[in-house]
């Protein structure tokens, strides 16, 4: 089948619509039958959408999972859930489930002009495994790579990159979590040299001030700004700021309302360091002990292709290196930023943001910083979480209950997975990296390789996983639990080109037929969510389990059950030099599966039954198909790193403990979890005396690093003349592939639409409900205006959420990165729009 | 939209609705906008389907005895009065007597409300232009939805998108609408 970009967006808005059609008794009318049911087992779960890690009861009956509702006892939630979590038992039941391997074939073989076919496991397996095969052979381990998630459970990612760095040796391998965290990751790096907030979610009850930085937590954090809002009702002189590019539901609550243009929250940031060092109001003990001051390199460009314009007009492109400058000079960096400066840059009143301001520099006031994907999409998006941890350690604001600087997480284990796990091209498990020769050799002891295996080089990011697959540089490729196809940026020209490319043999797995699966060569059948025993790690740094409560339908297998039958599929000398077999001759003639998995090491803990307190059994399919206890093998050798590594704040407790409990804070010392980093009486990793221990640097301290005010990658100009910022909303997730087929979260918000200001669309003679075309230099999207509702842009910006695969709205967005976090910036680039 | 005005009448059987006193169970069907009272609009209908065929958000379909009625799950009520103006027994009222209230609806919510249990929905305050659903944020965290019943048309739309059905549409007493035209 040749299959067109077209025909399969068409054919990809069809089966959504048709899988949503049809209703379903309410909701709460199940529930309330149900809670009355006794034949209906409930256990404790994790929910499966946002970063918050909300604790859900998962109810199942006659292997069925019939309902969910918030768990009272799950501390972050409390009972509470958003209308996602609410009809989360719906989805693994959507009607296109996929429940076999299919391959592109004609004629009984493989073609990657063919039409997808049912095949067997082993036919999949086989074919992929000789594709993998021949890529290595012709062009080396870097010619494969794997594209996975931070919605993987740990063991998935633990296992996946095990595999492929460890057994591969390809670094090829990158989480979603690049299009999504990778900015506050490096901004943690960077300032405090160890990942993820310093607090917890108990902030939300203890700050005086709250401050949203490009976050509108009341779509995409429901829970948490339920949190926030009652402490904002009931806390005297409790005050909320908030800011964006355009008015969304979050302002309802805002005391302080500011809509700022584009870019400018860099210029904001620095102005009220400007405003504590000008009416000296830091905290002149905090900062002589705990901090010092530095100086990011500048002009670093845009994380585009090397012959791209901007690239090339760049001083210092993908520069990072920050060094050490005094306080006075750091003061006279910010003092550019005035507030007459940075109000006439921002569009936002002065009273506005000295309002801001001076909240901050109250020393009396605590304040609670939050932002997610405004700060990192964002082509400066690791210098403007550095500019707001700037702020909090001028005031020493920081690592106590009420003062935190808090980046919120987007995905279920983004933290738990992406980052913890290291799933990233660069990173190894519990914050080490592949650059480091300790941490390579620390990784290579606990895995039991032998010493080279790991390559010292990154792997291919996110971004420049595309281009290579465009470039046929990288031709075996694995993508797992993501939806890339209707993620990535420009679409287009950079991702649909790499996945018909016809050097490349393109793998997806997911229980769906995605936008992605179907522009792959191979779709393997997922298990999902409580089809496998699961592990999540949330926002604040809450790690989660979940028993299998419900077996996967037809032959579809997790995620981890695939890495590692397919390992078993290589022998080493396939795989590995034979320099590198000769260090352990021991393995020589072996199986990725019985050097990775199967070593005497990782399958260490025998089968066992699961069971809950009450008694209940539950199955386990993974450990049943290998024999072993997998999860926990793979869980507890994970802890090896987190406790014998060379980096220390990251430990967990044994794996026993998270099926008691309702998750636990890492670090976990004594039994104990960590509300608050870094501050001697919450964090046992500070002693008596201290105070205050940044950990993660060598000395100590953390680190303000200056960076300026740089324009966005694309701005509006006479042709393309609106801003364009893409998000999601509240009734779905990311892509969609799960909610909206859900009948009812589909009818609350079945189609995407464009937000715009009544004015503008006046000015373009458009109504409210009329179909448009949206244009930028890449692509065009039909989608139909709205100029209510909950989103109110101001004149000059549209937004518009990309979970509707028959509205793709990657094929607008600019695949313009940050130069040191390789995140991509969703919320800027130039659009037009037009009568359809 | 020019018929919004007319809608700022008062109700005397509005008022009495929200303030609980008045509410009817639903027992008749929902006849299409600016229909006559129940037993007028029977007599006149002849069952030509002209106002089925003319609703361009096609929520007029056949009901009992053949007999045109809306259907809230299909949609909403533009009030554009086509319906009306093709209605040549005029059981439902041509555009000239617009000045009248086009039926005298609202809705109510059921205690099956997610907001109103812990769950984080605001479906129905979406959908609704003329702001009768409001939600308000309220102590707990949640925002709790409120209906100003004086300024709701009865246009249905939040009707078919609510995810548990917890909104209903009810006719309350029809005191001052057309049954004089009959």
């Amino acid at each position: 089948m040749s299959i067109s970009r077209r025909d399969f967006i068409k054919t990809q808005a069809a089966i959504a619509a048709a899988t949503a059609a049809g209703t379903t008794l309410s909701g709460a009318k199940i529930a309330e039958a149900q809670a009355h049911d006794d034949t209906i087992r409930w256990d404790k779960g994790a929910c499966r959408f946002c970063g918050t890690g909300c604790g859900v009861l998962v109810g199942t009956k006659q292997g069925r999972i019939v309902a969910t509702q918030g768990d009272p006892d799950a501390p972050v939630n409390k009972g509470l859930n958003c209308i996602k979590g609410y009809f989360l038992s719906k989805i693994m039941y959507g009607k296109d489930r996929l429940t076999k391997p299919l391959l592109r074939k004609t004629k009984g073989v493989y073609d990657k002009e063919g039409q997808f076919e049912e095949v067997s496991w082993d036919e999949a397996f086989d074919v992929m495994a000789d594709k993998w095969k021949e890529a290595i052979k012709k062009k080396g381990p870097t010619s494969v790579g794997m594209f996975g998630s931070g919605q993987w459970t740990i063991w998935e990612g633990y296992a996946a990159s095990k595999f492929m760095k460890g057994g591969m040796r390809s670094n090829n391998i990158d989480p979603n979590a690049r299009h999504c965290m990778a900015s506050a990751v490096g901004a943690f790096m960077r300032a405090f040299g160890i990942d993820e907030p310093m607090g917890c979610y108990d902030d939300l009850e203890h700050a005086d001030v709250f401050v949203l930085w490009g976050a509108n937590m009341a779509e995409m954090h429901p829970i948490l700004w339920s949190r926030l809002t009652d402490t904002r009702l009931t806390r005297e002189g409790c005050e909320v700021h908030v800011m964006s590019t355009f008015e969304h539901r979050s302002f309802e609550l805002a005391d302080n309302g500011m809509v700022f243009t584009p870019q400018t929250d860099l210029a904001i940031a620095n102005y009220i360091a400007n405003y504590i060092i000008q009416n000296k109001a830091y905290n002149q003990d905090f900062i002589d002990k705990h901090v010092n001051f530095n100086a990011t390199t500048t002009d670093i460009g845009y994380g585009l292709r090397p012959e791209h314009p901007l690239q090339k007009a760049a001083k210092n492109p993908d520069k990072g290196k920050f060094d050490k400058v005094t306080f006075d000079e750091y003061a006279a960096m910010v003092a550019e930023y005035t507030l007459e400066k940075t109000s006439e840059m921002s569009g936002v009143p002065a009273e506005q943001l000295e309002r801001l301001a001076k909240a901050y520099a109250d020393p009396n006031k605590k304040v609670t910083s939050f932002w997610t994907m405004g700060f990192n999409q964002h082509t400066r998006g690791v210098w403007v979480n550095g500019l707001v941890y700037n702020i909090h350690l001028l005031m020493g604001k920081i690592s106590e209950p009420g003062n935190s600087p808090f980046s919120l997480t987007g995905q279920p284990s983004a933290c738990g997975t992406a980052r913890e796990v290291g799933t990233f091209a660069h990173r190894l498990p519990a914050d080490l990296v592949v650059m480091n020769e300790k941490h390579r050799d620390f990784a290579e002891k606990v895995w039991e390789l032998p010493k080279g295996t790991i390559p010292e080089k990154p792997g291919y990011h996110a971004v420049l996983q595309n281009r290579m697959l465009k470039d046929g540089k990288l031709n075996a490729y694995w993508v797992q639990c993501n939806n890339n196809m209707q993620a990535a940026a420009n679409m287009n020209e950079e991702t649909y080109p790499g996945y018909r490319n016809p050097e490349n043999f393109i793998t997806v797995s997911d229980p769906y037929p995605t936008v992605t699966a179907m522009a792959a060569d191979l779709i393997l059948p997922t298990a999902m969510w409580m089809e496998k025993e699961g592990a999540y790690g949330n926002a604040e740094r809450r790690t989660q389990f979940w028993r299998q409560q419900v077996d996967a339908p037809g032959e579809a297998k997790s995620d981890m059950w695939q890495v590692i039958e397919f390992s078993k599929r290589f022998k080493v000398e396939e795989v590995w030099p034979a320099d590198l077999i000769a260090l352990k001759p021991e393995l020589s003639g072996k199986t990725l599966y019985e050097v990775l998995f199967r070593n005497g090491h990782t399958d260490k803990f025998p089968l066992q039954e699961i069971t809950d307190n009450a008694g209940n059994v539950y199955n386990n399919s993974e450990s049943k198909d290998f024999g072993f206890y997998v999860q926990k093998g793979i869980f507890e050798e994970y802890r090896e790193f987190q406790w014998n590594g060379p980096k220390k704040g990251h430990e967990m407790a044994p794996f026993e403990a998270y099926h008691n409990a309702r998750g636990l804070r890492w670090p976990v010392l004594d039994g104990q979890e960590t509300l608050w980093r870094f501050r001697e009486g919450y964090d046992k990793h500070v002693k008596s005396g201290e105070g205050i221990n940044f950990y993660g640097k060598p000395d100590g301290r953390a680190a303000i690093i200056f960076a300026p005010f740089e324009p966005a990658a694309e701005s509006p100009d006479k042709e393309f003349d609106l801003w364009l910022s893409t998000g999601r909303v509240l009734e779905h997730w990311h892509s969609g592939s799960m909610t909206r087929r859900v009948p009812e979260l589909y009818r609350a918000y079945p189609d995407a639409k464009i937000y715009m200001h009544p004015e503008d669309a006046k000015e373009r003679k458009l109504k409210r409900g009329q179909e448009v075309k949206i244009q930028t230099r890449r692509g065009e999207v039909t989608s139909r205006v709205e100029t209510r509702g909950r989103n109110k842009p101001p004149r000059g910006l549209v937004f518009m959420p990309w979970f509707d695969a028959g509205q793709l709205v990657n094929k607008l967005t600019l695949d313009a990165t940050d130069p040191l976090s390789k995140e991509t910036d969703y919320k800027k680039c130039a659009c037009r729009v037009v009568r359809a | 939209m020019e018929l919004g005005k007319h809608f700022m009448q008062v109700s005397l059987s509005r008022r009495a609705f929200f303030s609980g006193r008045g509410a009817q169970p639903v027992v008749a069907p929902f006849r299409p906008p600016w229909s006559r009272a129940e037993q007028h609009f029977v007599d006149l209908c002849t069952h030509c389907n002209e106002c089925r065929d003319v609703c361009a958000e096609q929520i007029i379909v056949l009901g009992g005895g053949g007999y045109p009625e809306v259907d809230f799950q299909n949609g909403e009520c533009s009030f554009c009065g086509d319906c009306a103006q093709v209605c040549e027994p005029g059981a439902i009222v041509a555009a000239h007597v617009f000045e009248a209230l086009p039926w005298n609806l609202g809705v109510e919510l059921s205690a099956n409300c997610l907001s109103q249990n812990g769950v984080m929905c605001r479906v129905c305050g979406e959908r609704c232009d003329a702001r009768a659903i409001r939600f308000q944020l309220a102590v707990g965290g949640n925002a709790l939805p409120v209906i100003d019943q004086s300024s709701c048309t009865g246009c249905g739309a939040c009707i078919a998108p609510c995810p548990v059905g917890a909104l209903e549409i009810k006719r309350f007493e029809n005191e001052d609408q057309l049954e004089e035209l009959s």
